[in-house]
């Protein structure tokens, strides 16, 4: 659970590995981090706690899974900034408007610490 | 193999109907022409019997030729309320039998004028002609033999009974003799060559609309199957392109996954790890980098390659967008301790290229230069030669033998010393050529091993 201090992300990824290595570099960093697998338990979580801030895999049970869960939790009413998790090869493929979609930014997998940790902090104000 | 057959089908269906389409449009034809007819045959009388000393009875025929305009008005009201009708079948029979009505209507009146005015002394039995072409282009074979049959049955039925004395001869030409008009010889003359000249007429009429009817079948059907071929095409090309979106993103997911765990690993639990352990992992991490590099340039490649992929062509400055990628770039010359430079001796016209692509190009000869080269510099200079601007990246890196300069834009291909010191797909430089030349431009190379190389590449101005 979060502490007071703590900020809080939600990680929604269908890749175990990829939210479990999300996980550790978030909660190295003092972050409290909750996971979902899929669109649903993560609009749930969203909807549930709403998080400080969200990280949303785009491709998942389909090609534009992420920019769905992203517009229903901004319609559930939950403001926290939604990044989007995916490559930027990915997007232009399949030509999608990071931007137009509403995501606060984009993070490339494979994710490295010292791009995600400066971001987030970034996106929540801090030092 | 059910598909071709419903093709086949649907071909026909829609000869079919291409048919009926075109048999409406020519009864309106008909419909608007016999306006035309009218006015000609009541004036025809009018001026000719004004000119000629003719025997002939002016108002009778007057009131005969009525018969044309009134008959027309009921065909073009009868043609309105058909085109209204959405019972296709029933439509079909009844402009069918509407354009058979027409014609024979036609061959009754234009006997019945030519009767009353002289019979067998009157010349316009030739205006038959006019309507048997016209019975092989609107109808059946069958039906424009029925008509022709009917024309030269109505012409010799009133030969026959002029002559034989049971209808009585109305005189057209005050100098023609009965013992000419009346000889049973020119009767029978006059018949043999109406009834040869009506069948024959029709006879040709028909071979050639039947002709003409058989290309267009096979026009259409030519057609049909093109458009199917197309659509075909389309698809496959649909389904590739998304199978090499689906393949790339199930090869890079895993790919993905291990880099980011083995970054977790080295800096998360970093103070953990023996130093050989912590060398390991790194190079495993930058063996997995390449290969996801490897996966998208390979995938790229492969997209580029296809034969109907298109550049996005607009006019590109190439000035800003080199200032712009020796800005992302100067940071890495600067930890080499390489000099960077750019030169553009003359003005520079824009050149005609996919913004994207083109960038690539640029940035993967320059980043290659940097890479490759461990003192001195790289140099990028482009100029304006004849349609093209030629951009030329000269580095003094470890440079290439003449062997090496053979392959070095084939697939994977890596040259000895790159292999040995530097981490890298093979693919990169493949994709440059597959894109220059995809721009109708050319790339060329020079180098010597040791000193360093040069790339010069001409893009096609806007």
């Amino acid at each position: 659970m979060a502490t007071s201090e703590q900020k809080l992300v939600l990680v929604i990824d269908d890749d175990k590995d990829i939210m479990e290595a999300i996980k550790i570099m978030l909660e190295t960093e003092g972050f409290a981090v909750e996971t979902a697998l899929n669109r649903k338990v993560g609009l749930e979580k969203a909807t549930g706690n709403c998080p400080d801030l969200i990280l949303v895999d785009m491709m998942m049970e389909t090609v534009d899974a992420g920019a769905k869960v992203a517009e229903d939790i901004k319609n559930s009413g939950c403001k926290a900034p939604i990044l989007l998790l995916s490559s930027i090869s990915d997007a232009t493929s399949y030509n999608l408007d990071i931007n137009a979609m509403g995501f606060a930014g984009s993070i490339q997998k494979p994710v490295m610490p010292s791009v995600l940790i400066p971001l987030i902090k970034q996106k929540l104000g801090m030092k | 193999m059910t598909e071709p057959v419903s093709i086949k089908n649907r071909t026909i269906n829609k000869i079919r109907l291409i048919h009926q389409a075109e048999l409406v449009e020519r009864l309106g034809w008909l419909i608007r022409v016999r306006w035309l007819a009218a006015i000609g045959v009541s004036s025809t009388i009018l001026v000719a019997t004004a000119i000629f000393d003719l025997l002939v009875d002016r108002n009778l025929l007057l009131l005969i030729s009525c018969a044309i305009p009134l008959c027309n008005i009921v065909y073009y009201f009868y043609f309105k309320w058909l085109l209204t009708r959405k019972d296709l079948a029933a439509r079909c029979w009844r402009v069918a039998f509407l354009a058979n009505t027409q014609i024979s209507v036609d061959l009754v009146i234009l006997i019945i004028l030519i009767y009353t005015s002289g019979g067998a002394e009157n010349l316009f039995f030739f205006y038959f002609i006019f309507h048997m072409i016209i019975a092989s282009i609107l109808l059946s074979t069958t039906a424009s033999y029925l008509q022709a049959t009917l024309a030269v049955l109505l012409f010799n039925l009133m030969l026959l009974f002029e002559g034989l004395g049971l209808l009585p001869h109305h005189r057209l030409f005050p100098f023609f003799e009965e013992s000419i008009y009346g000889h049973p010889v020119f009767l029978l003359g006059l018949s043999a060559v109406f009834t040869s000249t009506i069948y024959l007429s029709v006879y040709m009429a028909t071979s050639i609309t039947r002709r003409l009817r058989m290309r267009e079948e096979e026009l259409i059907q030519l057609k049909d199957s093109l458009e199917e071929t197309n659509r075909e095409l389309r698809e496959l090309h649909e389904y590739r392109s998304h199978f090499i979106l689906k393949v790339e993103h199930e090869l890079k997911a895993p790919l993905a996954a291990i880099e980011s765990l083995i970054a977790v690993i080295l800096t998360s639990f970093t103070e953990t790890l023996a130093p050989k352990v912590k060398e390991l992992l790194s190079r495993a991490e930058k063996r997995s980098h390449v290969l996801l590099e490897m996966i998208r340039e390979l995938l790229e490649l492969s997209r580029i390659q296809t034969a109907d992929y298109r550049f996005d062509l607009k006019p590109l400055s190439l000035e800003s967008m080199l200032n712009r990628l020796l800005g992302i770039l100067r940071s890495q010359a600067e930890d080499k301790s390489l000099s960077l430079e750019l030169n553009f001796p003359g003005s520079l016209p824009q050149v005609l290229g996919d913004e994207k692509a083109i960038e690539q190009v640029l940035m993967n000869l320059l980043s290659n230069s940097l890479k490759y080269t461990e003192s001195g510099g790289v140099n990028v200079r482009a100029v304006h030669e004849e349609g093209f601007v030629k951009v030329t990246v000269t580095d003094t890196g470890i440079g290439m033998s003449e062997e090496e300069l053979q392959m070095i834009f084939e697939e994977f291909y890596r040259g000895e010393k790159a292999k040995e010191n530097y981490e890298g797909t093979g693919l990169g430089l493949s994709i440059v050529k597959e894109i220059v030349e995809g721009h109708g431009g050319r790339i060329e190379v020079e180098s010597t091993p040791g000193k360093g190389s040069q790339f010069m590449v001409w893009l096609p101005t806007a």
